[in-house]
């Protein structure tokens, strides 16, 4: 027994009120979907429509074929015309509608010819809200990527709705295309009533744009020999986080410029890119746009207080109590820390040199001493370039000045690592065993005597070193993190800044058409007898789903370091070994 | 089946209905099985001979504490040990030329030359890590420094190739043990000085010894109850001066290793009770090697 598909027949509100008419729009057989578009309302010639049909067919503005699908009348008994089937519908089924005046019921639809017997289902749709929104689904990626449509098997029947009614905007839907056929849709009784104040946003708009690319081409002349592009020079201005974020917003700001023209033809035939495109290139100019406001904003207010002479002070005076807390901290792990059982030659020779790397530093900061408030003027004043380049300095800032923390840390951190793998490695020996390199794992080795003589000195050796080498590392370590945490945090800000995507989330509130996440349909009570009518309307996307879908992503794709694991255990074991450990709290590539 | 005149005779197969219940046995019962076939029979004065490898053992490192306590009270001054040990070795060395005839200098590919170099390398190392060694454990108490010592040199004895094929033996692990051993001790030590002969003493003591040791054993078997003899003597002796109770621990244990132990082992061979029988692993014998 064959199941019987339940023939749907799509139709827009803006065309109930219409007169007498013929249907037109598309019609799938395989998935028994009908899509009515308008209606060409009599009387007409029709020749004149076969014309029109065959100029929308040959203007490859759409994939979907127009074709006239039925008849529709509006209260009158007239018999005459539709009992005469149309020689226009030339296939082999067609719909007919029937309305009455004024009447608020939903039409009467049958199918005649092939769908004769099987089920019919009325879905009532508005247009206009088709027009302006898309359905934000994940089939729509692959197709973009493979660059030809793949609609067939993947794609849903009310997707299918969605797209026909987009692809035509440009041909039936436009109020100029049709010459002498009168057709009735949703543009008809658009006005021009909003178009005046457009026009401002229009200009200001086309101004920037200008003035920006004019910037752009400027940049481009400069930046684009071979020197710059070199690996060298491309790694070292990526290494100061100011660096990768300018190159962020210069390749956002390119993105914005050159978008357009990179899309070929049969991208934009299918218009599924085009409001996806347009939500992306708000997105970016919003970010851009928001954080050189808030930049500014932070930077009126750092000046109207009169702040980096203020922090100079506040600070010069903290580092220089730091740097004699730290000294006395090393004299302290000098003697007996903590009761703490240490090697005293050792502990002497380390202290030693630790506490003249402090000397150097404390030397360093007297050198930066008279700059230190013009450096904070100008990091201030960099907020007019946004609040994300403010940010970033600020963490270029803090890193120059605890760089001696971070020396401190390396030192130790590969002292403890080196010391610890010795001492693994003539535990090993210790056994006799030895790490084998090529099947990864620990094997049995016939040693030499004097192999074993020495590698058991050295283990002797190694093994009450150790607890020394372990409180200088702990020590270090605890302060790195410290810095740490704080680098993290302006980090994670930046990357935030530089992501949210604020013209999504305002586009959600204020004009929640054009972000579609869904359609519900809701049931219209029918008279007896007659077809299932339901409305179908559009549903705003979730909040969730606008801000994980319009997450701007990383465009500047030069990538030399390693990924960082940044999960509590990765950075446990890391801390353990010695390993050294990175800021995190930045963008990892996935 | 009950129905013919003659019992067919029960077969030990479950294929075959005989009309028993499947865990019937009849009298062949453990027929198949055997006691004790691989059993070693022990010889007496065999095993009292050979028990005179454990008791070496002992005897060196008795020797190597009582120098160290020497050298600790300043009885025995380092240079004396030094050329002491010294002129033994190199005594020792040519005996084991001697005594091999050069059969196993060819076996192995170490010339003279690389006798040399290692004997340079051990000297080398050791002066220049001595000042380290002795300020190694200065901050560790010294009754830690003893437990580790005596535990480090339980394991020298418990791991130490006695020339059986036991699983346990790692000739490695011995000798780590010993030196770490060694280094513990001579942490204790006064001077830099002290703490490289301790070390090159407990490389000789327990490195090169032992060596020479294997070889005479396995050339001039007459020599094993002599070189038993004569080392456990040395050692009660110089125990005797540092302790009196520490030399009768050890010549008690001394006679129970060579004595007590090989008779109480002897005496309870009889009750080896090793059943061997079908159920065994089966055993693959290699017809090639």
């Amino acid at each position: 027994m064959e199941v019987r598909r339940v023939t749907r027949v799509f139709f827009p509100y803006s065309c109930l009120s219409s007169v007498d008419g013929v249907l037109i729009g598309w019609r799938d057989q395989k998935r028994h979907l009908v899509c009515v578009v308008g209606v060409i309302t009599r009387p007409f010639d029709e020749q004149k429509i076969t014309a029109y049909l065959r100029k929308i067919t040959l203007a490859r503005e759409t994939r979907f074929p127009i074709s006239v699908l039925g008849t529709w009348e509006n209260g009158s008994n007239n018999i005459a015309a539709s009992t005469c089937k149309c020689e226009l519908v030339e296939d082999c089924s067609w719909i007919e509608m029937r309305t009455f005046v004024h009447n608020q019921d939903p039409p009467l639809c049958t199918a005649k010819g092939v769908w004769r017997d099987d089920p019919l289902m009325l879905i009532l749709y508005d247009q206009t809200k088709l027009l302006n929104s898309r359905l934000e689904n994940s089939n729509d990626k692959n197709s973009l990527l493979n660059g030809k449509s793949k609609c067939a098997n993947v794609v849903s029947d009310v997707d299918c709705i969605f797209d026909m009614v987009n692809s035509v905007k440009t041909t039936v839907l436009c109020k100029d295309y049709a010459d002498d056929i009168h057709i009735i849709h949703s543009q008809t009784h658009h006005g021009n009533a909003f178009k005046m104040w457009t026009f401002p946003i229009v200009i200001i708009y086309s101004l920037l744009i200008m003035s920006i690319s004019v910037c752009l081409k400027l940049s481009q002349l400069l930046f684009c020999n071979r020197l710059v592009q070199s690996k060298t020079v491309q790694r070292f201005v990526r290494l100061p986080a100011t660096g990768c974020q300018l190159i962020e917003r210069y390749c956002h700001i390119q993105y914005i410029i050159t978008v357009d023209k990179q899309l070929k033809d049969e991208q934009r035939l299918q218009h599924k890119t085009s409001p996806k495109l347009f939500i992306s290139k708000g997105n970016l100019l919003s970010s851009i746009l928001l954080d050189v406001f808030l930049g500014v904003v932070v930077m009126m207010w750092l000046f109207h207080n009169d702040y980096p002479k203020l922090v100079s002070c506040n600070l010069l005076h903290v580092l220089d109590v730091v740097g004699n807390e730290l000294q006395k901290l090393l004299h302290w792990l000098m003697g007996v820390p903590a009761g703490l059982k240490l090697n005293s030659q050792l502990d002497e020779f380390l202290g030693k040199f630790f506490l003249y790397h402090v000397y150097l530093w404390i030397g360093y900061l007297n050198i930066l001493r008279p700059f230190m408030e013009t450096i904070l003027w100008s990091i201030g004043l960099s907020g007019c370039l946004g609040l994300s380049v403010f940010l970033s300095l600020s963490m270029d800032f803090l890193s120059m000045l605890t760089f001696h923390i971070y020396c401190f840390y390396v030192y130790a951190a590969r002292l403890y690592c080196l010391q610890l793998s010795g001492l693994s490695s003539c535990w090993r020996l210790f056994r006799g065993k030895k790490w084998n390199v090529l099947r990864q794992r620990v094997d049995s080795c016939q040693y030499d005597v004097d192999q074993l003589f020495l590698g058991t000195i050295l283990f002797t050796v190694l093994l009450f070193l150790l607890p020394t080498t372990a409180l200088y590392y702990v020590v270090f370590t605890s302060f790195r993190l410290l810095v740490l945490i704080l680098d993290s945090v302006l980090a994670k800000t930046v990357t935030t800044l530089n992501t949210f995507p604020v013209f999504s989330v305002l586009l959600r509130l204020f004009h929640s058409d054009m972000l579609a996440g869904g359609v519900r349909f809701n049931v219209i009570q029918r008279m007896e007898g007659q077809p299932l009518c339901l409305s179908m309307q559009v549903e705003p996307a979730p909040y969730s789903v606008v801000l994980t879908e319009g997450k701007i992503e990383q465009l500047d794709t030069w990538r030399d370091h390693q990924i960082h694991n940044s999960s509590i255990g990765g950075l446990s074991r890391r801390l353990l070994l010695g390993h050294l450990v990175y800021p995190w709290g930045g963008d990892s590539k996935k | 089946m009950a129905s013919l005149k003659e019992d067919t005779k029960w077969k030990k197969v479950l294929y075959d209905n005989q009309g028993k219940p499947d865990n019937y046995v009849d009298e062949s019962f453990l027929d198949e099985m055997k006691k004790n076939v691989n059993t070693r029979t022990y010889e007496l004065w065999n095993v009292i001979i050979e028990s005179g490898v454990v008791s070496q053992q002992l005897s060196s490192i008795c020797v190597f504490i009582v120098a160290f306590i020497y050298m600790e009270e300043d009885i025995l001054s380092p240079q004396f040990l030094l050329t002491l040990s010294g002129t033994m070795t190199v005594l020792g060395y040519i005996l084991y030329g001697v005594i091999d005839g050069g059969s196993e200098k060819q076996e192995s590919d170490r010339t003279r030359v690389d006798d040399i170099k290692s004997v340079c390398l051990f000297l080398t190392v050791t002066f220049g890590l001595s000042p380290i060694l002795k300020t190694l454990t200065d901050s560790i108490s010294t009754d830690t420094i003893y437990a580790m010592t005596v535990f480090m040199f339980l394991g020298n004895l418990l791991f130490y190739d006695y020339g059986s094929t036991g699983a346990v033996a790692s000739n490695a692990l011995s000798l780590n043990a010993a030196i770490f051993a060694s280094v513990c001790l001579a942490s204790r030590l006064p001077t830099p000085w002290h703490a490289f002969v301790t070390v090159i003493f407990a490389m000789q003591v327990f490195a090169l010894l032992p060596v020479l040791r294997r070889k005479l054993k396995s050339n001039i078997p007459l020599s094993q109850v002599m070189m038993t003899w004569l080392l456990a003597t040395i050692a009660m002796a110089a125990l005797f001066t540092v302790s009196k109770v520490g030399a009768v621990l050890f010549l008690l244990l001394h006679l129970s290793i060579t004595f007590l132990f090989p008779f109480w082992l002897i005496k309870l061979q009889p009750y080896k009770n090793n059943i061997h029988g079908p159920w065994d692993e089966a055993v693959i014998k290699d017809k090639d090697a």
